[in-house]
């Protein structure tokens, strides 16, 4: 599977943080997946697709983070500006959306919610369309 | 966009009309036309003196239909192709549609601002505007499946090379597969908007085919025919009294040919009836002519016996073929046999015609001594009259026919509906259906008991080139009947046996023609009580002649009658010869079917 759009988080990889801090910093949509179960990979796949297509001319990324540990405290951070985010949840996260000014998430998709390849694709661009809302409150 | 708009309209208005037309039935299945009696409707309980699938309704009462208004909608919905959940989705359709017009009125618009800088604000719009469209699919299961049917097909084309996903993304694809859902869905419902419905009542009697009948100037244009099935009936009516001419003449027969014993009475009763009775009268004087010739010339003789050889043949083919009707008229028990006995009932009047066509100019080939015999003038004084009768015998029985044909169904649905609905039918819209409407059956034309009144609802689709057959959505038969008590007369052979024995009796039974004037008691309730039991009491008035002087006494009698009159006995008088008697009488079943022995009300 070529994933062309997304970064592939190898935390054996000297450079792997700083990539990851700068591909948070560019003004770019994000979808950040974490796991490497089907699911995720499922997630992962469809969401590099999307982001093959810019969303009204803004590009759009994915991040995978085949292992929920790695860069954690920089997740958290990023999903407790979500205020309905249960930190206790962490671990069952599928992906998130990242809003390309704030940095902050978006939208966050579970398990449940990436059953089929309906359920996944229209969850995935929802969440990418959630994170498009930032562009005027926060510019 | 000017399409999305015309679809929006169209739903907007499907909405609103199926919003106020189409509700949820959470009940059980109701029938679409409810059938009361006038009288016996309750509004408090609706389901209260429902007439079902074998409801009978007194013969002169009024019936009440109520309209299920919306069910039929749904049914012209359904009959458009439209299915139920298609209704549900109208108004997310409609949801949908407004997402995908303001989308495309930013995209036209611009996502960049005068400066050429994109326009953030215009942007977070568009995504306000997805993040709805894709929860809206997401959060509907109904949608959500509709997606994933778009979704297969979209990979299906964009696998197959005749959609390039980058030029046209599956975001537009839901957008276009939803909008051409929609706009079918709109066709499909100005479709229903052709559809007519309509409602015809048929009367069916025992013998003939279902003749429609008016059953209100809501749905028919067809002539009322006021009758009103008398509930006393005390005197005989003119074929009544023919048909006791005929028993008379029957007692009569039997009564002698018992003494000769020369045939079973069953064929003596069967060919005593109607045109077959002069049938053989006509071959009995056409097979004398011969013995006319005996003081001719042999030349001469032969060539009589040689002229009128065939139309004796022809009279056997005809006595043959009408005397085997009854039995074959007995055995059809489905369509196969239906079509044998429709070639008979064929052959009998293609040759009888014949014959009647033939007897005049084989008469004419005569010799004028035997033309001028009382014989040869007998046979055509009798033939006109004789072939009325048949024609008369062959018309009824082709009526069994044609009830049989009516019993055993066939033919397509093109074909049943075109039997049943006449140009005189409405074809309404749906805003013409009355909610309730009443049928008034004196105004349906001659009834007897165990008529029924047939109830059929179509569909029909009224549009230039559709390619929808007419559908049946309801039918319902109702059995009429005079309710409660009423009379009749009936007219029947007795056997008679005197007590005790006089002394000119020869036989313990003497055959002899009555009629009986009999109260009956008609069931609401059973229609088996009705057809079959029909328990009657009275009066019988009969002629026998037991001193056998040839002249018919008087007599009186208490009958009791059951079996729809077709058994009675009963214990009388016979005033001429002062003696008691008891009898019993039947009704000939085959003369139900060749003569019209019946009384007006009762079959």
């Amino acid at each position: 599977m070529a994933l062309e759009n997304t970064f592939i988080y190898d935390p054996a990889a000297p450079d792997a943080g700083a990539q990851f801090t700068k591909i948070l910093q560019d003004e770019l949509i994000l979808m950040v997946v974490m796991g490497k179960d089907a699911k995720a990979t499922a997630v992962v796949t469809e969401a590099d697709d999307q982001a093959s297509l810019t969303m009204f001319g803004v590009k759009r990324k994915v991040i995978w983070l085949p292992d929920h540990k790695a860069e954690k405290a920089k997740c958290l951070q990023i999903l407790q500006s979500l205020t309905s985010f249960d930190p206790t949840q962490f671990d069952t996260i599928v992906a998130f959306s990242v809003k390309p000014v704030s940095d902050k998430a978006a939208d966050i998709l579970f398990p449940d919610e990436v059953e089929d390849e309906i359920s996944t694709l229209l969850r995935i661009k929802r969440a990418f369309a959630r994170a498009g809302q930032d562009f005027r409150t926060n510019i | 966009m000017k399409q999305i708009l015309h679809i929006l309209i169209a739903l907007c208005i499907a909405n609103v009309v199926l919003a106020q037309q189409a509700t949820p039935a959470a009940t059980p299945p109701q029938p679409l036309i409810r059938v009361y009696e006038s009288k016996l409707f309750d509004p408090t309980d609706p389901n209260k003196n429902l007439l079902g699938a074998d409801g009978i309704a007194e013969i002169n009462g009024t019936l009440t239909m109520k309209l299920d208004r919306d069910a039929i909608r749904s049914q012209m919905l359904g009959f458009a192709g439209v299915k139920p959940a298609d209704i549900s989705l109208l108004s997310k359709y409609k949801t949908l549609l407004l997402q995908k017009v303001k989308t495309q009125q930013l995209l036209q618009e611009g996502l960049e601002s005068a400066d050429g800088a994109p326009d953030f604000q215009k942007l977070q719009t568009l995504s306000i505007l997805l993040d709805d469209f894709y929860s809206s699919l997401l959060d509907d299961p109904e949608l959500k499946a509709l997606a994933a049917k778009a979704l297969v097909e979209y990979k299906q084309k964009v696998a197959a090379g005749t959609i390039d996903k980058r030029k046209y993304p599956i975001d537009m694809y839901f957008y276009d597969y939803f909008g051409q859902t929609a706009s079918d869905l709109v066709q499909k419902l100005e479709d229903a908007d052709h559809i007519k419905f309509i409602l015809a009542g048929k009367m069916r009697n025992a013998n003939g085919k279902p003749q429609p009948v008016h059953i209100g100037d809501d749905f028919d244009d067809i002539p009322e025919q006021t009758y009103v099935a008398p509930r006393w009936v005390f005197s005989l009516s003119e074929d009544q009294k023919q048909e006791l001419r005929d028993i008379s003449n029957i007692s009569d027969k039997l009564n002698k040919m018992r003494n000769s014993a020369h045939k079973q009475s069953h064929d003596a009763i069967l060919k005593s009836f109607s045109s077959s009775a002069c049938i053989d009268d006509i071959k009995t004087t056409i097979d004398s002519l011969p013995s006319l010739a005996l003081g001719f010339t042999d030349t001469m003789s032969n060539y009589v016996m040689a002229t009128i050889k065939p139309i004796q043949d022809q009279l056997i083919t005809i006595q043959n073929l009408y005397l085997g009707l009854p039995n074959t008229a007995a055995g059809v028990t489905g369509s196969e046999q239906l079509i044998g006995f429709n070639d008979k009932i064929v052959t009998l009047k293609t040759t009888t015609q014949a014959f009647f066509k033939d007897l005049p100019k084989t008469l004419d080939n005569l010799p004028n001594v035997a033309k001028a015999t009382p014989q040869v003038q007998q046979i055509l004084a009798l033939k006109d009259s004789c072939y009325a009768r048949f024609m008369r015998d062959f018309n009824q029985v082709n009526s069994i026919y044609e009830a049989l044909k009516s019993a055993f169904g066939g033919g397509d649905a093109e074909a049943r509906f075109n039997n049943a609905i006449s140009d005189q039918v409405k074809r309404l819209s749906f805003n013409d259906i009355p909610q309730e409407t009443t049928i008034d059956l004196t105004q349906t034309g001659n009834r007897k008991n165990g008529d029924q009144l047939i109830l059929q609802a179509f569909l029909q689709m009224n549009n230039a080139g559709a390619d929808l057959k007419p559908q049946q959505i309801f039918r319902q038969e109702i059995t009429l009947q005079q309710i409660a008590m009423y009379s009749e007369v009936k007219v029947n052979m007795i056997l008679a046996n005197p007590e005790p024995d006089l002394k000119e009796q020869k036989h313990k039974f003497a055959f002899a023609p009555s009629y009986s004037v009999l109260f009956h008691w008609g069931s609401r309730k059973s229609k088996f009580y009705n057809e079959y039991i029909n328990i009657g009491v009275g009066l019988n008035f009969s002629s026998p002649d037991f001193d056998y002087d040839g002249v018919p006494e008087f007599a009186a009698s208490v009958a009791v009658s059951v079996f729809k009159d077709f058994l009675s006995v009963g214990y009388g008088y016979d005033f001429g010869v002062d003696s008691k008697f008891f009898f019993i009488g039947c009704r000939i079943p085959f003369a139900s079917a060749a003569l019209p022995i019946l009384n007006s009300v009762d079959k």
